[in-house]
């Protein structure tokens, strides 16, 4: 065989690439750190209330009360999404209705012991969304 | 009395092999090729990247983010498949020393790896220093630490193989590799020579000199082994990264990747190529012991019985931190347990005068017989979680290319994987399999080394092998707990 053609690497356009791959790296990481963030909303979700407390495998009610310069928001759409903390667990979703003005409540179903975080996801009135989180650290075998 | 059988002659393997992955059209063209490697690493260093991106600026919940899902879901569980499936491609692909050979092109290492430190002890430790840093610091709850925890290895690797010599990361450092030489002594194929005869009319030894400029001894135009495994006398996996440069080194195409029976390498104790005899490798055993006991002490971390350990632990130490009870179970798991069991194994093999070793050289020879139930521990549990996960990279993947203005429809996050109620049954399979394996191994050392009186040493490797079955198949049926605070409720 040709010396030539038994150059292991050196000279190899792949390895060349390899600057190339590096600066489409760096343009993606530019890409995200510009990404412009999700427009602020003055709203805000307060009192949020999981029970029981502390909270067991089963059933649990999530309760908060969500506001817009200090008056209640009625009528948003709200979901609730429960992950654990280790990817690759079955996350639960429910949704949550109002029970007062600015009250909200819902009814999740955790289904294993562990660290979990509940997701709000929520839909105001005029369209704008509005994202919170409950961290429930070491729910227990009910 | 009974005489103590004696200690056997080592003896070079003969392999019969008669399937050559080389030979298969397509796939052994495409891994002759000068570039496969490249090729199969690039993908792998731009999913490296995209994780590293994603873990450092996407959504800190772990389920959400790239980095976390294909580390601890995916990488895990098809690194463990492929390796019981096929052997040890993933370092084949291995980004990092596609970074490492474009960085020596920059920079030539001038120094030969430290002679203290050529053995596994190193590695061993680094491999318990990632196992703790997972549950201290809930690595699989932390995309940010899960990112930067690639970030370090490949500094390391540039570090390590920018100052020594050859592959010194990969055989000296490396904990994943290590753990990938461990998995794949089991792997139903292996990079060996076809054909012994040609090797002993070699003169040139290629393979592990490299090839050369005629003429200019210097110029090296393809490198041999970088692991010190010199083809004729290489023996199984062991330190074998499947990096094929003595495929293309032989002149003679006379190395192929050729099936055998898997863990046979653990039963004979030739004289290995770069390696040496199993049997004096105090520093292998140390590995083993870390692969072996370390897949119970991972999986025990995500059971509920974990609690109660650790509030006991944390009331009889006084502490309140999490440090001193990780380390204290671990020392149970790594050290105690191991020398219990494997210890009283060796100082029953010398009283039923098994075997005429001391009790050390005893422990190291036979200790080699589990690792086939500790792979089979692993695979448990990373298929579990890769396969009940098996789907959530669709809506990460989702997500993530949202957030760069992409749109793949939106996160299916319902999507998860395949539910418990049938992985659980694949998880006691790979126990079982483990364990016969594991029995298997045991069952041919005995023969191998007291062939008159077989069951002297079976019988108390067999009884080791049973005990960290049962506590196999007691873990899995444990109540999961996916927990990352420990002490919180103490």
């Amino acid at each position: 065989m040709k010396a030539s053609s038994r150059r292991g690497g050196r000279g190899c356009p792949l390895t060349k690439a390899l600057p190339i791959l590096l600066m489409l790296s760096g343009i993606v990481l530019l890409m995200l750190a510009c990404s412009r963030p999700a427009a602020k909303s003055s709203a805000s979700v307060s009192d949020k209330e999981v029970s029981p407390n502390p909270a067991r495998v089963g059933p649990v009610v999530v309760r908060f009360h969500l506001s817009d310069a200090a008056q209640p928001v009625s009528g948003a759409e709200v979901s609730l999404e429960g992950d654990m903390t280790h990817a690759g667990m079955a996350p639960v979703f429910a949704d949550a209705h109002e029970v007062a003005p600015g009250q909200y409540q819902g009814n999740l179903n955790l289904t294993m012991p562990g660290d979990w975080v509940l997701l709000l996801h929520i839909t105001l009135p005029d369209g704008r969304k509005l994202e919170d989180q409950i961290d429930l650290r070491g729910v227990q075998s009910s | 009395m009974a005489q103590a059988c004696t200690i056997p002659e080592p003896e070079v393997l003969e392999s019969s092999p008669r399937f050559d992955l080389l030979r298969v059209p397509a796939v052994g063209r495409f891994l002759r090729w000068r570039h496969a490697r490249t090729v199969l690493q690039i993908p792998f260093l731009i999913v490296g990247a995209v994780m590293i991106l994603h873990g450092l600026l996407g959504p800190s919940l772990a389920p959400k983010n790239l980095a976390t899902v294909l580390t601890w879901l995916h990488f895990r569980g098809v690194l463990a498949l492929s390796i019981l499936a096929a052997g040890n491609f993933f370092c084949f692909a291995c980004p990092f020393m596609l970074l490492r050979n474009a960085a020596r092109k920059l920079l030539r290492p001038r120094w030969n790896w430290p002679r203290a430190l050529r053995n596994k002890w190193l590695s061993a430790g680094l491999f318990v220093l990632i196992l703790f840093t997972y549950e201290l610091y809930d690595l699989w709850a932390s995309p940010w630490l899960t990112a930067w925890l690639i970030i370090a290895y490949f500094g390391a690797v540039l570090i390590v193989d920018g100052l020594f010599k050859h592959a010194s990361f990969c055989k000296f450092v490396c904990p994943l590799g290590q753990f990938n030489f461990a998995a794949s002594t089991i792997s139903p194929l292996e990079v060996t020579v076809r054909d012994q005869q040609i090797c002993t009319t070699c003169h040139t030894k290629d393979c592990i000199r490299g090839q050369r400029t005629p003429g200019s001894e210097l110029v090296i135009l393809q490198r041999g082994c970088e692991l010190a495994l010199f083809q004729p006398q290489k023996v199984g996996n062991m330190d074998c990264t499947f990096c094929l440069d003595c495929v293309h080194a032989c002149p003679h195409d006379n190395v192929g990747i050729l099936s055998r029976m898997p863990a046979s390498e653990l039963i004979t104790d030739p004289m290995r190529s770069g390696i040496g005899f199993f049997s004096r490798r105090k520093d292998l055993t140390a590995l083993v012991i870390v692969f072996t006991f370390g897949a119970l002490l991972n999986a025990f971390g995500m059971v509920s019985p974990v609690y109660v350990v650790e509030r006991w632990l944390a009331k009889l130490l006084h502490v309140t931190q999490e440090a001193p009870v990780l380390a204290t179970i671990f020392g149970l798991f790594l050290i105690v347990e191991p020398i219990v069991l494997l210890g009283g194994a060796a100082r029953i093999t010398q009283k039923l005068k098994g075997t005429r070793r001391a009790l050390i050289p005893s422990m190291v020879r036979y200790s080699y017989s589990i690792v086939p139930l500790g792979f089979g521990m692993w695979l448990a549990h990373y298929g579990f979680h890769f396969l009940t996960g098996l789907f959530t990279i669709v809506p990460v993947t989702q997500s993530a290319a949202a957030s760069l203005g992409l749109w793949f429809g939106h996160p299916h996050w319902r999507w998860v994987g395949v539910p418990m109620r049938f992985v659980q049954p694949v998880q006691l399979g790979f126990l079982i399999l483990g364990f016969l394996g594991s029995l298997l191994v045991a069952r041919r050392m005995a023969d191998e080394d007291c062939p008159e009186h077989p069951m002297r040493v079976f019988i108390p490797w067999a009884a080791v092998s049973l005990i960290i079955w049962l506590a196999a198949v007691w873990l899995i049926f444990q109540p999961m707990e996916m927990r990352a605070t420990m002490l919180m409720t103490s």
